[in-house]
């Protein structure tokens, strides 16, 4: 029975592995060329190969090296800081910085344990403020701060 | 002799103009700011704070970013002595003997002590840009795309060989940030390379993206991660009491001062090198040259002054082959290149030549901001201890907002938001499996170049790759890179290198 000695280095050997394979295949309609000259897909195609090369020799150490295991995720931290960006993005432009802002910092700050709401709405107000000024008035950022119901 | 007398004024007329001293003052403020809190380290600080720089013109931005640069280092020294929570890996020694100092009342000495020896470092090394600079940039002149080429490959194998970590995944991360670079429309047939369709990345995925989301959302992440398990809360910070150092304590440091200069500047120019490398090299030999070694741990101010002094000297001199050479020597210079990129100046040898006030305009701000940091920043202390008190559930919260509208505000692009987003995942993914996202960022910077000069030798010689060996600058350089990965993959050379960073 083959032991896996080194979690970490298999999962990320396999992810390059995985990540190459995909880049392989979107690359695979661009045109090589030749060495005296290159078309658009001859160094996305090196490069594939040579990431899924060095991705296999990860991923076999992780059946020689004694190594780290795979750690738990803080999944908490991850969501609601993605979600905190993807939720800017997609209020910005349509409900003004206000609303963004406080859309934002209310789900960014579920990523640290016990969330207390009235200081959180509270940074809301205070970010709102100052983003205004500093990015709308001074710098005169193209920003609308309220919603356009228009 | 004469030219570089006049090549330094015409520098402080550059540098010496309200509105380039107000840009200086307001980066090493701002880089000091954010530097100063905990888990920020100065490569997170100069990615959030780039966006700002970009409406400015070109000297003023390069200026504040450099401001930021070497602000955001003094930052981290700061909250290392004050907190014992080193904001990045080059301040994890200041925070050996800085934090044991002021547990014994002497914070302020060792504050003191790092700014002078910081100070010291900084005046010497500009002084050695200066100097080195032109005939470095008179060689780089010289160099066609076959030795660019070659070089840039050394620049990434040697950032990568002495660097601390695995290498073979170090290099994984850099052919991963070379394909990342590809992304976009070919300069050359127009052709679409991995744009799914999507209109904003035909210009390829923007650098601060890459650099805010691996660095900055990512490092957030894992900051919370780790604040699970400490009490909330910063009351452990020390206080402040008196700045001046003893009479005894500039005696001790004087050498030690000295001798990180030397260090940090013949270190920062090597690629990889830079301000980690450099402050344990110092510290290290501080402590075996010391009369009693134990007391290094224990508050002994040399383990403060020593290092202090060789991480600034180091920070500083890595402009030099960013500035002659156009390579990146750490991940920080390599976001001064994209900053660069941006502002229309293609980074190389030709920068002195075509743009002399620029480049030594950018010389001479850096004499000056270190000047500002020693006047601004020990008065100012109490204000950045205020700043280690607020908790880290209001300041998180905080600089997500401005890293989202600095973000947006580069292109007016929702997208890039989410590819910040996008590129957080993925550095928190990196984290989890051991693998350290610098290295991506540099092979995502030279990417685009590598390839262009990969094309254009290649054409020259028309199709032929001995064009890479037969040109002996080539040769030299491609032999170096040969010997640096020979080097790292002998057994007995690497156990030596694991001790020296286990240390």
């Amino acid at each position: 029975m083959i032991k896996i000695r080194n979690q970490q280095d298999l999962a990320g050997g396999l992810f390059l592995m995985g990540i190459a394979a995909l880049a392989m295949y979107f690359a695979s309609d661009l045109s090589m060329g030749r060495l005296v000259r290159m078309g658009p897909g001859y160094l996305p195609t090196v490069l594939c190969w040579l990431l899924g090369f060095l991705g296999l020799i990860i991923a076999l150490r992780g059946f020689t090296i004694d190594g780290p295991a795979l750690q738990s995720w803080a999944w908490r931290p991850l969501f609601a800081l993605t979600a905190g960006q993807i939720l800017f993005a997609s209020l910005l432009e349509r409900a003004g910085l206000v609303a963004a802002i406080v859309a934002t910092i209310a789900v960014s700050s579920m990523a640290a344990p016990n969330v207390r709401w009235v200081s959180t709405l509270l940074l809301g107000v205070v970010m709102s403020v100052l983003s205004t000024i500093l990015f709308i008035w001074l710098l005169g950022l193209p920003l609308t701060i309220w919603p356009n119901f228009g | 002799m004469f030219e570089l007398i006049s090549n330094l004024a015409l520098g402080f007329s550059v540098a010496w103009t309200l509105n380039n001293l107000t840009f200086c003052l307001i980066g090493a403020l701002l880089g000091t700011l954010i530097g100063v809190l905990p888990g920020i380290g100065p490569l997170a600080t100069v990615a959030m704070l780039l966006p700002i720089t970009f409406s400015l013109p070109a000297d003023g931005a390069l200026i504040m970013l450099a401001g930021i640069y070497y602000g955001a280092q003094y930052g981290g020294s700061t909250t290392s002595i004050l907190l014992n929570v080193p904001g990045e890996s080059s301040s994890v020694v200041t925070a050996l003997d800085g934090h044991a100092m002021a547990r014994q009342g002497r914070a302020g000495a060792a504050l003191a002590i790092a700014a002078i020896g910081s100070f010291f470092a900084g005046c010497v090394a500009t002084v050695g840009i200066a100097v080195v600079g032109p005939p470095l940039a008179g060689i780089a002149q010289q160099f066609g795309a076959a030795e660019y080429f070659s070089l840039m490959l050394f620049g990434l194998i040697g950032a990568v060989v002495l660097a601390s970590g695995s290498v073979i995944k170090a290099v994984a991360m850099i052919v991963l940030g070379l394909l990342l670079g590809l992304v976009g429309q070919d300069v050359t047939s127009g052709a679409g390379r991995f744009t799914f369709g999507i209109p904003e990345l035909s210009d390829g995925i923007g650098f601060v993206a890459v650099a805010m989301g691996l660095f900055g959302l990512a490092e957030i992440m894992t900051n919370l991660e780790r604040a699970r398990s400490v009490p909330e809360g910063q009351e452990t910070v020390m206080p402040v009491h008196g700045l001046m150092p003893t009479k005894a304590d500039l005696k001790t440091s004087r050498w030690p001062i000295l001798r990180g200069t030397v260090i940090g500047s013949f270190l920062g120019i090597l690629p990889g090198g830079g301000a980690v490398l450099a402050s344990f090299s110092s510290y290290t030999l501080e402590k075996r040259i010391a009369k009693d070694p134990t007391r290094f741990g224990n508050g002994a101010i040399e383990g403060v002054a020593g290092p202090e002094a060789a991480n600034n000297a180091a920070a500083q001199a890595s402009f030099i082959p960013l500035l002659t050479l156009g390579i990146p020597s750490n991940p920080v210079m390599a976001l001064m290149i994209g900053a660069m990129t941006i502002q229309g100046i293609t980074p190389g040898p030709q920068v002195m030549v075509k743009q002399p006030a620029l480049f030594w305009g950018m010389i001479a701000s850096m004499w000056i901001g270190n000047l500002m940091l020693v006047i601004i920043n020990l008065p100012l202390v109490g204000i950045w201890v205020q700043l280690l008190k607020v908790p880290y559930r209001f300041l998180f919260p905080a600089i997500i907002i401005f890293c989202a509208i600095g973000i947006y505000s580069l292109n007016n692009s929702p997208v890039d938001v989410l590819f910040t987003a996008l590129f957080g995942v993925l550095g928190y993914l990196f984290v989890k499996l051991g693998f350290e996202p610098a290295p991506l960022l540099l092979g995502f910077i030279l990417g685009p170049m590598m390839e262009e000069n990969l094309r254009r030798a290649l054409q020259i010689s028309r199709g032929n790759l001995m064009t890479f060996v037969e040109r002996p600058i080539s040769l030299g350089l491609l032999i170096a890179t040969a010997v640096l990965l020979a080097i790292v993959i002998l057994p007995s050379v690497r156990k030596g290198r694991e001790e020296a960073f286990q240390e």
